[in-house]
């Protein structure tokens, strides 16, 4: 999904957050979004991923403006996911209920996932009781498994360990890949960012943006 | 499958609810087709009120069910002090009251809460201290042993709650011109059989009627130190509310409670209670 | 001490030898306490999760009055219920004083707030974060509610056992409405006073210890139900 962001103003009370002239994202890339802490970065997913207002600005999606189809193509995973008081296929498998998929390519289409990301053994365990590593991999595996078009991921490898964090990442080049999926990917990590992104977004104030 | 046993519970709860609420209505049924057919005021019902230390002694738990069988008519008592019963009857929230405070009774009648006032039953009232007698007070009148009291400085628990008790304790004292004050003298607030509790726990001195004090006598390290004495009388009156007052106050069921406490088959019974239990009856009718 | 074991024992008797009275006035107190949890619990629920969730003008005082109302005594809501339904009051007509629908009232009055505020807080704490996943995962407004109730679920067991709790156990707004009046609005709690007062310790014990003993059941069935989904708090 291309993504066009125009004069999108947000402040809090009285201060200023952001003040983003212009932003443009296209399909099938992923951008790195880095800064320093408290500078934006979460507000601005946020604000794409439709979770929080915004006082003045447009954001179009394929050129539409926000709506419930679209959100529905829309992902977000948080820094601190959620874990459903289920077991970990079942929080995988719950944005394809959602959906109505059929049991089998649940069936499948989970188990995959599970597979590439070494959870198998996990598979029945109670999501809330994983470590952080685990939690973050389940979370990332739920918010890819409808095949959204945009992922947006707040510092998705924080806890992570070499390995887990490979997986991580050709999981999400494969998305970007098959599904030609847009992602836009907050990290401090600066290797993992020249690994992963093709361009790099770096928040320095509310107005004062670079791309690389 | 998990969401399942939280409805489990739900729904368990629903039937335990819908089982003790038919069990319920059950026994309320069968509870009104008890009762003879004769009586055409069948199916109502009456409130009482009455004193605490009336409930306490057992009386009325012993004779209603008699009321009950003759009348058909469901007495429901509530116990309160005799302050709160005369309130219930001013404020029509009672359909007849059945209490010992004869001079608040009568000025109760004269200013039209009540339609009559007739007399029921007496006992008398006894001032009760520690077992043994520690004190030496015992066989003495009511002036002697309260005047001792107050120089001595020995506890004595009072009904304070403007209770027919209460109105008379507070009157012996006025008569012999003595004013309790001080720690020794505890304003308790609570009915008959609470402040007998209290004066045994303290080792205390109260004043009791001598129906309560027989009813809990066993339970109580306490003896009667002062009795017989002619202005211990504890008169009992009954008096239908006026039943001006709302639309609500059975006064039918009322008339028919007046007559049937007056009536001989009520006074034998009242006459007889207790005999059994603490070897001398609790009451002596006096009905007119 | 001896006295204690005494009036112990007899109770103890008592229960076995199974008196009538005794079983009603049981049955009558689950009866209220019962219903009461249940209606409240009608309105607490929803009413819970949706000023959690949702953030309106007036939630930092809508919370504190939450609070209050928790902590309200009982004995001051059965004298106020008690004036609103006697003969004189603004409900009169009805002729609710002095009976088990009166008592039903007080408590569904007290056991609201409890309900409505355990299940308030955590919905505050972990409302929103659950709707927004739910968001962001595709789903609707209804699938979001449907997903709260799911996740709150132990919670709700939790609050509503709570609440029936302070149900069964409360003497004074029910003595204040009921009267104890015998047959009819006596239940556990008014039995156990009155006997006290009248210095029958071997009854009231005897009621004591099956009040406690229903308490401590329908806690323990009601816990291993929610606790059988053992998670962190």
């Amino acid at each position: 999904m291309n993504i066009e962001i125009k004069g999108l103003k947000k402040t809090y009370g009285k201060r200023p957050i952001l003040n983003i002239d212009h932003l443009s994202l296209e399909r099938q890339k992923i951008y790195g979004i880095t800064g320093m802490n408290g500078i934006g970065k979460t507000t601005l997913l946020k604000i794409i991923a439709g979770l929080e207002p915004y006082d003045e600005g447009l954001i179009y999606y394929n050129n539409a403006t926000l709506n419930k189809s679209l959100m529905k193509q829309i992902s977000y995973v948080s820094q601190s996911p959620y874990m459903f008081k289920q077991s970990v296929f079942d929080n995988i498998a719950y944005p394809l209920k959602l959906r109505k998929i059929n049991r089998d390519t649940i069936e499948s289409d989970v188990m995959a996932l599970l597979n590439h990301l070494k959870l198998s053994s996990l598979k029945d365990c109670k999501a809330n009781q994983l470590s952080a590593g685990e939690t973050q991999k389940v979370a990332l595996a739920r918010a890819l498994v409808f095949k959204p078009s945009v992922l947006l991921l707040d510092e998705p490898t924080a806890n992570i360990d070499s390995e887990t964090m490979m997986l991580i990442e050709s999981l999400i080049r494969n998305c970007v890949n098959r599904d030609q999926m847009t992602v836009l990917h907050i990290s401090h990590n600066a290797a993992q960012i020249e690994r992963l992104c093709h361009q790099v977004i770096i928040l320095e104030g509310a107005d004062k943006l670079r791309i690389l | 499958m998990k969401m399942k046993r939280f409805w489990g519970t739900i729904l368990s709860i629903i039937v335990l609810l819908s089982i003790v609420g038919c069990a319920k209505t059950a026994e309320v049924q069968s509870e009104s087709t008890d009762v003879t057919v004769e009586a055409p005021t069948k199916g109502q019902s009456i409130m009482i009120a009455t004193t605490t230390s009336t409930r306490d002694s057992g009386l009325l738990d012993a004779i209603l069910p008699h009321f009950q069988e003759t009348t058909g008519i469901e007495p429901k008592v509530i116990a309160v002090g005799t302050g709160k019963a005369l309130q219930m009857g001013v404020d029509g929230e009672a359909d007849v009251l059945l209490v010992h405070a004869k001079a608040s009774e009568e000025a109760f009648v004269a200013n039209g809460d009540g339609v009559e006032r007739f007399d029921v039953m007496y006992n008398d009232f006894v001032i009760v201290g520690p077992m043994g007698d520690p004190d030496g007070l015992a066989g003495n009148s009511v002036e002697v042993c309260l005047k001792a009291i107050m120089d001595n400085q020995y506890t004595f628990i009072s009904r304070g709650d403007d209770s027919g008790t209460h109105k008379k304790e507070l009157a012996f004292w006025k008569q012999y011109d003595l004013t309790p004050e001080g720690d020794w003298y505890i304003s308790a607030g609570k009915g008959m059989g609470d402040v007998l509790q209290m004066a045994s726990e303290l080792e205390a001195y109260t004043m009791t009627d001598r129906a309560t004090y027989l009813a809990l006598k066993d339970n109580l390290s306490l003896d009667i130190i002062v009795e017989g004495d002619n202005q211990l009388f504890n008169q009992y009156g009954v008096i239908a509310v006026n039943p001006d007052k709302n639309e609500y106050i059975n006064a039918e069921g009322a008339q028919a409670f007046i007559d049937w406490i007056l009536s001989e088959e009520a006074q034998t019974l009242i006459e007889g209670y207790g005999i059994e239990q603490y070897g001398q009856p609790l009451f002596t009718p006096n009905a007119k | 001490m001896e006295y204690f074991y005494n009036s112990f024992t007899e109770a103890i008797q008592l229960l076995i030898t199974g008196d009538g009275e005794v079983y009603r006035i049981v049955l009558l107190s689950l009866l209220v306490s019962f219903s009461a949890t249940f209606f409240a619990s009608l309105i607490a629920i929803p009413l819970g999760l949706l000023t959690g969730i949702k953030n309106f003008k007036f939630k930092k005082t809508y919370t504190r009055l939450l609070y209050t109302l928790m902590g309200l005594p009982p004995v001051v809501v059965g004298l106020i219920v008690a004036i609103m339904l006697s003969r004189r009051g603004l409900l009169g007509r009805f002729e609710l004083l002095y009976t088990s629908k009166a008592m039903i009232i007080a408590q569904v009055l007290l056991v609201t707030p409890i309900i409505t505020g355990i299940i308030f807080n955590h919905a505050k704490v972990y409302g929103s974060k659950i709707c927004k996943v739910c968001y962001t995962l595709g789903g609707s407004s209804y699938d979001a509610l449907w997903l709260l109730i799911r996740e709150m679920r132990v919670t709700m067991l939790i609050a509503i056992v709570t609440g029936f709790g302070r149900a069964i156990s409360e003497v004074g707004a029910v003595m204040i409405v009921g009267g104890n009046i015998k047959y009819h609005t006596r239940v556990m709690t008014t039995y156990i006073a009155m006997n006290n007062g009248m210095g029958n310790y071997a009854k009231a014990l005897a009621m004591g210890i099956v009040l406690l003993l229903i308490s401590f059941t329908v806690n323990s069935i009601l816990y291993n139900y929610g606790m059988g989904e053992q998670d962190e708090y």
